[in-house]
């Protein structure tokens, strides 16, 4: 930049700041400045126009949902193995701990408690949204692998089509084609809802292709179903928000307990009885519950610590 | 600079007296063609207000209207060109001719964008982010906010620079990613 633009630039940051509670003789001396040369509001409106941004932005509140910076869990798969099982949670960047790592690269492991949700971005730049009560690891050598071990998880995946991007969850696989997609994990059963572009389902013979606003719902049993979902309601747990269309009670009690952190069970009269609803979860575990069941026409008890949810 | 306004003028005096220096003021900011359709807006916005309380400085007021204008006109066009970063969105200000309802990524990057203006900020460090928080958003005038925080107009204007100069780079460059 040459000094001219750079004192140009300077004096275009002053008016910026200046502009903001200017009288009458102000106006007058900025419309003076413009006018002395033209590319003096060019150098003004980029300004002003990047300031309005960030202060339109700054009188945001910060969004609902808590996100946390994540620190990952560092496992060495040969320590685990040969001394003890420790799983020291190291406040490291993924980042910064990747360049450092020397030979065999270590799993990496991010955890969250029930209730808390957190954001990370992962080496490839690929962003990963966390729900409460989750495990994923990044297997070691391959920052395009990841193994989502239980709980629900939200990626915004960085399309590369010479490196998929794979999900392992239980049986199946999830290859990605450009993508924002959601999974659930609870023991064997998952649950997969695409926001953009498209994921490839895969479990052993199986092979399925999910678009935008498909899901797909594989039970304990290895039953695969697909339906539709609004593509705005993929992950809308991020929002503090709940969305079903005809789902198994169980997946709503396990989605409950992930974002309260309070278990939720469930009567076996009620198994297979299915729900559709939106469900809000900016309040206490207790009143989100309570207006949970009652929309679900179900009664929800007090039961030990947590939740039982039976026949009205 | 504060003339003494014994009895101000209404604002659709100074606008229809004035109107010859408050167009050439949209020429010079480079308003081109859109000078005589932002004056009609603004027109209409006067004439909407009619009947309520006048502000203190009708010139200074007319100024900040146009360039406000102007300034809408200019992000909008930058919004609608860049897709992926609408913030803008989720506040609620709906822009005419794109969806009302944000896509999960859109809303996803307006969420991120928040979060780090409000990180950026807080990156500045104490006292820059307190005067920068105090200015841009409250609206206080740099000699309070030197009251306030028992500091120098001086080097309140200084943190001001430092901090306006920091967050405006900081928000080209993500622009340009």
């Amino acid at each position: 930049m040459t000094d001219a633009n750079n004192r140009i630039r300077q004096e275009a940051l002053d008016w910026v700041i200046r502009l903001r509670h200017a009288d009458a003789a102000d106006w007058a001396a900025f419309d003076a400045w413009l006018g002395a040369d033209s590319a003096h509001a060019d150098a003004y409106w980029p300004l002003a126009t990047a300031d309005a941004d960030v202060a339109a932005a700054l009188a945001q509140p910060l969004p609902s949902a808590e996100v946390i910076a994540l620190e990952p869990v560092r496992k060495r798969r040969w320590l685990a193995a040969a001394l003890l099982p420790i799983a020291a949670s190291i406040a490291l960047a993924v980042g910064l701990w990747w360049t450092l790592a020397p030979g065999a690269i270590p799993d990496t492991v991010f955890e969250t408690r029930a209730g808390e949700t957190r954001e990370a971005s992962l080496p490839d730049g690929t962003r990963v949204a966390l729900n409460g009560d989750t495990r994923l690891v990044l297997e070691g050598a391959d920052p395009r692998r990841v193994r989502l071990e239980r709980g629900e998880a939200r990626f915004a995946v960085v399309h590369r089509a010479d490196a998929p991007f794979v999900v392992s969850v239980g049986a199946a696989q999830l290859h990605d084609i450009g993508t924002v997609f959601d999974v659930v994990r609870d023991g064997a059963a998952v649950r997969v809802a695409v926001a953009e572009g498209a994921v490839q389902y895969r479990e052993d013979a199986t092979s399925l292709r999910l678009n935008p606003g498909d899901s797909l719902t594989r039970g304990a049993n290895g039953t695969i179903r697909t339906a539709r979902i609004a593509p705005a309601d993929v992950a809308a747990w991020r929002a503090r928000r709940l969305t079903y269309d005809q789902v198994p009670l169980e997946l709503v009690a396990a989605d409950l307990a992930r974002a309260t952190g309070v278990p939720v069970t469930l009567d076996t009269g009620l198994a297979g009885r299915r729900f559709s609803g939106g469900l809000h979860l900016d309040a206490p575990p207790e009143a989100v519950i309570a207006r949970a069941a009652a929309l679900m026409g179900v009664r929800a008890r007090r039961d030990g610590t947590g939740w039982r949810l039976s026949e009205r | 600079m504060n003339a003494k306004n014994a009895a101000p003028e209404t604002l659709e005096a100074v606008f229809l007296r004035d109107r010859a220096r408050l167009l050439g003021f949209l020429a010079r900011a480079g308003a081109g063609a859109e000078a005589e359709d932002l004056m009609q807006e603004a027109w209409l916005r006067i004439e909407s207000q009619r009947g309520r309380e006048e502000p203190d400085q009708p010139l200074s007021y007319l100024y900040r209207l146009l360039h406000n204008l102007m300034l809408d006109r200019r992000r909008s066009e930058v919004r609608s060109a860049r897709r992926d970063t609408e913030w803008a969105d989720i506040s609620g200000g709906s822009v005419p001719g794109t969806s009302e309802e944000p896509d999960t990524d859109r809303r996803m990057i307006a969420e991120e964008e928040i979060r780090a203006v409000h990180a950026a900020v807080t990156a500045l460090g104490e006292p820059t982010a307190t005067i920068f928080r105090r200015h841009r958003i409250d609206g206080i005038v740099q000699r309070r906010i030197a009251e306030e925080l028992g500091l120098g107009v001086s080097t309140v204007e200084k943190h001001l620079r430092r901090a306006y100069a920091a967050l405006l780079d900081w928000r080209s460059m993500r622009d340009e990613a």
